[in-house]
């Protein structure tokens, strides 16, 4: 044991560590990675680029990131307020409510979207309703919104919970014992704590939208089958790699050509 | 006592039954038109019964890989540091951003004989691509995020001082990851595991390629729904759904109890 800190490993294990997890990705995430990229290439800039520029692919991303914005500050603030009565409160049912919580994880997404359609479609439990009153959410932004909204639900919530429980209440309390009311603990207490992760999970809850739609059967179910529409939700796996990282694209441009 | 009780659980409550619990009834109410024998005649052929326990295995045998390794990842991100670290970082968002599709494609490619490390296995008699150890692997993929992502936050936030009192009460390193670390970084791991868990029972894009897709063998709950869709037997697809969704609520509140338990264990 020489001069080395108590509270970190020594230079081998350290090594060792990180060595093992970089294997372990590089194995599982970059490999994978690399193999796209080797496809891409084979097929060359070209295709990729003409795409980006047809206007059923503009219209794809603009249509996303409506959704994304429209979807995200709902995450966001459901997630706020379920790990807030999850954390700092104690009361029955509690793992109930947060396994209901998980449940749209599990579902698998071929099946969310076969929810919606036998919700609001022509022949669902208020289509009838809605046709009567011209309302159209299947084969329409709402829809596509609610579809995310449901695959991404758990995101928020599940990502803060385990944060704030390690934090504790003892803050909270302080600033209540000081005078501070709720919304003020909320404000300058609570959420100061957890700005970090709350930016990490925004980031990750934006993302989502992408990659939900990258699971695209969801949409794609509730996009329907009108020509133009669909084909630009079909292309919504090749739009979200457009817009994160467009060397991605060409071998998902041809997925969603099949 | 915190104010705010009624106000947020009452919005979760509110918004949970909107948006999860309404959608989800629909489900059940269509699956109840089919009967009581022929929703078990759907729902549990020995066909799908095979299929979950294909789902359920391989979900359960890549979470378990992806706690270790993701509470490996998140260790490493979180406390050393190496050049490259920002990439090895966004590495990690990698499975969120691609189209599943796109990784199953990939890792089809990889792990297929012909492939850059299937080539590797082939002559160790080692099949990867078209069986369960193949589907397995895609849903490492998918899972990872979810626990470097759920551990990451816990385990930057948590104090150096209790384990240098630790230290100072003559703890080894191991001892103090063992007894101070690891309980505290316990829930959020379970956590990221439940997620990699749920996630992998219903994944569909990034195992279809690499599954083969053999009934009995490599076919896995979510494609014979799709099958069942294909021939408009809405009816029995969301039987088979129900019984799915049944059995993935039924491990998740398990593993939420677990977690529940020992954080009452911990706070006593």
């Amino acid at each position: 044991m020489s001069g080395r800190s108590p509270t970190t490993e020594g230079p081998l294990a350290r090594a060792l560590l990180i060595a093992a997890a970089l294997g372990f990705l590089g194995f599982f995430l970059l490999l994978p990675l690399l193999t796209v990229f080797s496809e891409a290439l084979r097929q060359g800039a070209g295709p990729f680029l003409d795409a980006l520029h047809t206007a059923d692919a503009l219209a794809a991303i603009r249509l996303t990131l409506l959704i994304a914005a429209i979807s995200v500050p709902l995450n966001v603030a459901f997630g706020i307020a379920a790990s807030w009565a999850i954390t700092k409160f104690q009361f029955p049912g509690k793992a109930l409510l947060i396994t209901l919580i998980d449940l749209p994880f599990s579902v698998s997404p071929v099946v969310s979207g076969l929810i919606f359609v036998l919700l609001f479609g022509a022949n669902g439990l208020f289509g009838a309703w809605l046709a009567e009153h011209d309302l159209k959410i299947i084969f329409a932004v709402p829809g596509i919104v609610l579809a995310t909204v449901f695959i991404t639900f758990p995101f928020v919530a599940r990502e803060l919970i385990p944060l704030m429980l390690e934090q504790g209440k003892d803050d909270e309390e302080a600033a209540i014992s000081l005078g501070a009311n709720g919304w003020q603990t909320f404000w300058h207490v609570t959420l100061p704590n957890t700005a970090g992760a709350c930016s990490m999970v925004c980031c990750c809850a934006t993302r989502a939208p992408w990659a939900s739609l990258a699971r695209s059967r969801s949409s794609r179910a509730i996009c329907g089958a009108r020509p133009t529409r669909c084909r630009s939700i079909s292309r919504f796996s090749t739009t979200s790699t457009i817009s994160s990282a467009p060397s991605r694209s060409p071998l998902s441009l041809r997925c969603s050509r099949w | 006592m915190l104010p705010g009780f009624g106000l947020s659980f009452g919005f979760t409550l509110a918004w949970l039954t909107l948006i999860v619990l309404i959608p989800l009834a629909t489900i059940f109410l269509k699956a109840a038109g089919l009967g009581w024998s022929e929703f078990l005649a759907v729902g549990f052929s020995p066909r799908a019964m095979a299929a979950y326990r294909l789902s359920f295995g391989t979900a359960a045998m890549a979470g378990l890989v992806n706690a270790v390794f993701g509470l490996l990842v998140a260790w490493v991100l979180v406390r050393y540091d190496f050049p490259g670290k920002q990439v090895v970082s966004a590495l990690v968002d990698l499975p969120f951003a691609l189209p599943t599709a796109v990784a199953g494609i990939a890792l089809t490619a990889l792990y297929t004989p012909e492939g850059w490390i299937g080539q590797f296995l082939e002559p160790l008699g080692i099949k990867v691509a078209f069986t369960w150890i193949g589907i397995s692997i895609a849903l490492v993929f998918i899972g990872l995020p979810f626990v470097v992502r759920s551990v990451e936050p816990v385990l930057a936030d948590l104090g150096r001082e209790v384990e240098e009192a630790a230290a100072t009460l003559g703890a080894t390193r191991w001892q103090t990851f063992r007894h101070v670390i690891f309980p505290a970084i316990g829930p959020a791991l379970l956590t990221g595991f439940a997620l990699a868990f749920a996630r992998g029972v219903g994944e569909y894009g990034s195992v279809i390629f690499i599954s083969g897709n053999m009934p009995g063998r490599t076919e896995i709950a979510p494609l014979l729904i799709v099958t069942q869709l294909e021939q408009y037997a809405y009816a029995g697809a969301t039987a088979i759904a129900v019984v799915m969704m049944l059995a993935s609520f039924a491990v998740l509140l398990l593993i939420n109890l677990i977690q529940a338990a020992s954080r009452r264990r911990m706070g006593a």
